[in-house]
């Protein structure tokens, strides 16, 4: 199983990566006389409705979003660790500093700070800038929720017996954290990565709406995957969920390079 | 005797059956209503409410676009226009039994003028100067008296429903063919039968339906389902997509009534004052710039692609659906490359690789706004960008949810252009004043001048205060003419496509003539009907 | 187990019942000391430890409440759009009722003295009225509260069934197969977005609490999977599986039992998952519920829906947590 989903991960990325060389038309090249097109030999995943080639939208937005989304969640994973070990074992306050925090980043609208954060972009923003400040969003308001989770995790591990042989052996806090806390918060860091990956990478089409996400007219796998919300033209159409299955290759592929025997008797 | 009959009936064809009393209407409305009060009624849902319930003195037919006389048999203008006296219908009741009378007509049109409400209907009746004002001349007969002679003055009063002045039940007492029965926030609107409707057939009151469901659903693809499971009677505007849809699995369930009164435009923010650099503004204040632009964009294009054949390319502020006051003699700017190229040569911008950039080197970029979430739009956006690049212009799409939209096309100016669409709901191009007046709010590309900054908006502004003067029709007509013609020179806005009116209908519904003009399938509501055996 | 523990390589799970073996040897800084036996007098007027906690955690919560507030309420405020009415496009307004328009929103200038006035107003049940639908909040909540408590309450409930079971059965079944089988559904469904979901559901008469489990399910079956299949790494269940004990009481007394602080944690934050997904189920299923509500709001900035709005959530996301934490504080001093 390893096998298969690492030679899967590794071809994915290759075709990717290669996207300049593979894609047989730009992304942005509308044939108009095609629009919505069948897949055929020309159009091998047919065209979108400005008649654009889906398949190389597939390969360039794969490549941007599957670059994009993972670092937004390694961001949002990163955060969510530091701010569950500085809860656990800066003592009480921290604590509860943290969680208060956490909460309130669960709870508020923070729709409106990211309209807000669009206001303050300039009007001919760069792609790039813009994506790399979409992604950034996404990481930064993504780590309240795995974050209580991991503090329960830190605070739990503190109590082990090693952790405390550890302390009794005057080995400094930090190096307790690091040596000893943190490898055993990588599994759940980890599940958690893997869930916020495909979210963020959704999310993104979502932020479309607020004039943030990826701009026109670079291609985006979420906003590949917001075309099949016309649920009848979508089936009848089934190469238009080819970049659902790309997504879904490669999270799955990810789930079982994690989740293959490693821990099992 | 029976042979005979059959053949009389297949003589006069299926449109002589008879309508068939009872049923029950179901449609959608894509929101809850901003309120169920006629004389305040101003966004497409509360409008619809009110044209499904009120009773106007005059209505404009939506397939003749001429005015009917309904609550008044008849009317005159007088005192040089100034005036315009209503003889009323008698011995017709609000739904609750309440009489109607010429009191009724000024208690309504006290309540829309009334300077705290800022009813939209109300301000248009405040065109000339000073308030209009109702005088009560008898029982059946109102006269309405304005400061100054209005032109085409008698077709406001196809959006005045006319409420009761003593009526315990306020403006819930209606006229129309249908009264609000139940009303679930969120959820829907029932409207049951006017049991005191004043329209007849065959001695029994209109409407044929005895009710009608409006379920608020904002979703087009659920509204969608709903009409595939026979759950909703009508689609009253479905986008292009799902008219392809279900054309392709029935393709008699759904009508294209031809071109609206709606169009996409596309303006460059003219305000000096904006927040944009100075070379952008100077860019945009060009009319060769502007006009290349246009050249530049394959309108064509925009409605096979987008609309799928299902629009026709802008031309100016009103459509071929505007029967009398489209200037027939303009045509929409062409597709011209080599055109748009001369344009901009002569105002010194050139190629700079593949890039364009003006005469001081600045390399030409500029931003697009747009609401997001409007599917078409969006699309056109994309096209736009496409054909703007052929120019060597780098086009920058910027999606904004509404609200942020408004404050930066009205508030702060911080944009450069807009692609937004417009919705006439009158015929006349008074309806138009507040875009065309250059010290007004609404006038986008640059509102709220104190005199007009150019000399073709000062003619704009002269030839519109002069044609909502005038009298006489053709006149006015050959006056606004004009006004189009310095439009579609100066190229303030850049008409893109007028779409058309896309309608689904269920085959039980009958007497459907669907108009391109609002509320499109509605519009003959009272004589609607629902055969019972499909 | 001694050299487990200062081995470096950190990838031991420690299990609980471990912990009791280092009681007696005081090493554990934070368990209770067994200092001098307090005075009968103390005994009865001092407050039992977990009612000062838990008082602790009620005021910090309310301290919660009350900020949230004041933050919706300010990036509600400062965002743009905010007083912006689609009025003002309306080409037949005059220039004075356009301007009439503009300063209504002027109200809540200042959101200090704005939010004084509404916690005034909160404090006597009145919670404002919504400006979009012009009708009093309390009103509109009591309305759509409960439609979305069931249908919420549902889909959590079921993907916290369903996640559990099937935790339960790969746990039994150790097999990669089915490893694999529940990583493809899992990432199959964390790649639909949210509206296929919701549209899949309506299409097929399902109800949003179905929608919402199918968003919520494969989150929180990733979370327990990984935390059941770490725990089941731990040398005590090793153990266990060498004396034969049944896999099932393995799984609930050795493998659920020392992760029970992240689950109940978990179940805090997944009620906050399941608010989440609820706004755009109910949005796209045409569901009259809260989240229909709160998207409407958003959408037309309605301050006093906001931030009523974001107080319930609040208030439900911090009761959540609070119960999870307090619990773990339970277990842990049980422990």
């Amino acid at each position: 199983m390893r096998r298969v989903a690492t030679i899967l991960l590794v071809a994915i990325a290759l075709i990717l990566f290669l996207a300049n060389g593979l894609a047989p038309y730009p992304y942005s090249r509308q044939f108009r006389d095609s629009p919505n097109a069948p897949a055929s030999s020309h159009f091998l995943l047919g065209t979108d409705a400005l008649g654009r080639d889906r398949f190389s939208r597939m390969l360039y937005g794969g490549r941007t979003s599957l670059v994009f989304a993972p670092a937004a969640a390694l961001v949002a994973g990163v955060l969510a660790l530091l701010m569950g070990l500085a809860a656990g074992c800066l003592g009480r306050t921290a604590e509860r500093l943290v969680t208060a925090m956490a909460d309130m980043c669960l709870s508020l609208p923070w729709l409106f700070a990211l309209l807000a954060v669009r206001a303050l972009l300039p009007l001919n923003a760069s792609v790039s800038a813009t994506i790399l400040v979409t992604f950034i969003l996404l990481g930064l308001l993504g780590w309240a929720g795995p974050c209580r989770i991991l503090l329960a995790a830190v605070k739990r591990h503190r109590s082990s017996d090693f952790v405390l042989f550890a302390r009794a052996s005057g080995c400094p806090g930090w190096r307790v954290a690091a040596v000893h806390v943190v490898p055993n918060l990588l599994p759940l860091a980890m599940a958690q990565f893997l869930v916020t990956v495909p979210l963020f990478l959704l999310a993104e089409a979502n932020l479309g709406l607020l004039g943030l996400g990826i701009p026109e007219p670079v291609p985006s796998l979420g906003g590949m995957l917001r075309e099949l919300e016309n649920l009848p033209g979508a089936i009848a159409r089934p190469w238009m969920f080819v970049p659902a299955l790309l997504l879904f290759t490669v999270v799955t592929c990810f789930h079982l390079l994690v989740s293959a025997d490693k821990y099992h008797v | 005797m029976k042979t005979l009959g059959l053949f009389l009936l297949g003589l006069l064809g299926p449109g002589c059956l008879h309508a068939q009393w009872g049923g029950e209407l179901r449609l959608c409305l894509y929101s809850e209503p901003r309120t169920l009060n006629p004389a305040l009624a101003e966004d497409n849902n509360a409008e619809t409410i009110r044209y499904l319930t009120g009773g106007v003195l005059l209505r404009v037919n939506r397939v003749s676009q001429q005015l009917d006389p309904e609550l008044a048999t008849s009317w005159k203008i007088a005192d040089g226009g100034k005036t315009i006296v209503f003889r009323l219908r008698q011995g017709i009741t609000f739904s609750d039994g309440t009489p109607f009378s010429a009191d009724d007509v000024a208690y309504t049109m006290q309540v829309l003028l009334d300077p705290n409400v800022h009813a939209p209907v109300g301000d248009t009746f405040q065109i000339g100067s000073g308030v209009p004002k109702a005088v009560v001349r008898g029982p059946n007969e109102i006269a309405v008296m304005f400061g100054a002679p209005v032109g085409g003055v008698a077709r406001l009063f196809d959006q005045v429903a006319i409420m009761s002045r003593r009526s315990p039940l306020k403006e819930r007492a209606v006229l129309g063919p249908f009264q609000i029965a139940d009303h679930k926030p969120g959820s829907y609107i029932r409207l049951a039968r006017n049991p005191n409707y004043w329209k007849t057939d065959r001695g029994k009151r209109l409407p044929y339906l005895d009710s009608i469901r409006l379920e608020i659903q904002q979703n087009r693809e659920l509204e969608l389902l709903h009409f595939r499971r026979g759950q909703v009677h009508l689609i009253s505007s479905l986008n292009p997509d799902q008219f392809e849809q279900l054309s392709a699995e029935d393709r008699t369930s759904v009508k294209d009534a031809g071109p609206t009164l709606e169009a996409e435009l596309l303006w460059f923010n003219l305000n000096r004052s904006a927040p944009i650099e100075s070379y952008r503004k100077a860019w945009f204040q060009s009319r060769n710039f502007r006009l290349a632009v246009s050249h530049a964009i394959h309108r064509d294009d925009l409605s096979r692609v987008v609309y799928h054949g299902h629009a026709q390319p802008g031309v100016g502020p009103f459509s071929q659906a505007n029967l009398f006051w489209f200037n027939q003699s303009l045509k929409p700017h062409a597709f011209d490359l080599d055109a748009a190229r001369r344009l901009l040569a002569a105002d010194g911008f050139h190629l700079d690789g593949r890039s364009l950039a003006d005469r001081d080197g600045h390399p030409v970029e500029f931003s697009l706004l747009t609401n997001a979430g409007n599917t078409a739009r969006e699309r056109i956006a994309a096209m736009l960008q496409e054909d703007l690049a052929t120019l060597g212009i780098r086009l920058n799409i910027v999606t904004l949810d509404f609200p942020s939209l408004i404050e930066r096309i009205t508030k702060s100016f911080r944009y450069e252009a807009c692609l937004l669409g417009s919705t006439n709901v009158d015929l006349d191009p008074n309806g138009q004043m507040n875009v065309w007046l250059s010290s007004s709010a609404n006038h986008q590309w640059n509102p709220n001048q104190p005199k007009p900054e150019t000399l073709w908006e000062a003619e704009i502004d002269r030839l519109m205060r002069l044609q909502a003067s005038t009298l006489d029709a053709n006149r006015r007509k050959t006056l606004f003419n004009r006004v189009q013609q310095v439009v579609w020179d100066e190229a303030p806005f850049l008409y893109l496509v007028n779409k058309n009116a896309l309608v689904a209908v269920s085959h039980s519904l009958r007497n459907v003539e669907p108009s391109a003009l609002r509320p499109y399938v509605l519009w003959n509501v009272d004589r609607l009907w629902i055969d019972q055996s499909k | 187990m001694f050299a487990r523990a200062v081995s470096l390589s950190g990838a031991t799970a420690t299990a609980a019942p471990a912990v009791s073996y280092l009681r007696p040897f005081g090493l554990a800084g934070r368990l209770p000391s067994r200092g001098a036996e307090e005075s009968v007098g103390e005994k009865i007027w001092s407050c039992p430890r977990w009612v000062s906690a838990l008082a602790g955690r009620m005021v910090g919560a309310l301290c919660i409440f009350l900020l949230s507030g004041l933050i919706a309420a300010s990036l509600v405020r400062m965002a743009p759009g905010y007083g912006m009415d689609e009025r003002s496009l309306d080409a037949r307004l005059t220039n004075d009722s356009l301007h009439a328009i503009a300063s209504q929103g002027t109200d809540s200038a200042n959101v200090i003295a704005y939010y004084w006035n509404y916690l005034q107003r909160l404090s006597r049940g009145d919670l404002g009225n919504s400006l979009s639908l012009g009708r009093p909040v309390k009103e509109l909540l009591a309305e759509r509260l409960a439609v979305s408590v069931r249908s919420g309450l549902a889909g959590l409930v079921l993907a916290w069934v369903l996640a559990l079971v099937a935790v339960t059965a790969l746990e039994l079944r150790r097999r990669n197969s089915s490893e694999a089988i529940a990583s493809m559904v899992t990432g199959a469904l964390l790649c639909a977005p949210t509206a296929l979901v919701a549209l899949a559901c309506v299409y097929i008469g399902a109800t949003p609490a179905i929608a919402i489990t199918a968003i919520l399910f494969p989150r929180i079956f990733r979370y327990l999977r990984d935390l059941t299949r770490q725990a089941g790494a731990a040398p005590h269940v090793l153990a266990a599986h060498a004396l034969g004990l049944h896999p099932f009481r393995i799984l609930t007394r050795h493998v659920v039992v020392p992760v029970l602080p992240e689950l109940l944690a978990l179940a805090g934050v997944s009620i906050s998952m399941a608010v989440g997904a609820s706004i755009p189920v109910e949005a796209l299923c045409d569901s009259p519920g809260v989240g229909q509500l709160i998207w409407q709001a958003a959408q037309a900035r309605d301050l006093p829906v906001l931030i009523n709005v974001t107080l319930l959530i609040t208030a439900l996301t911090v009761t959540a947590n609070l119960m999870a934490d307090t619990a773990r504080a339970a277990r842990e001093a049980e422990v």
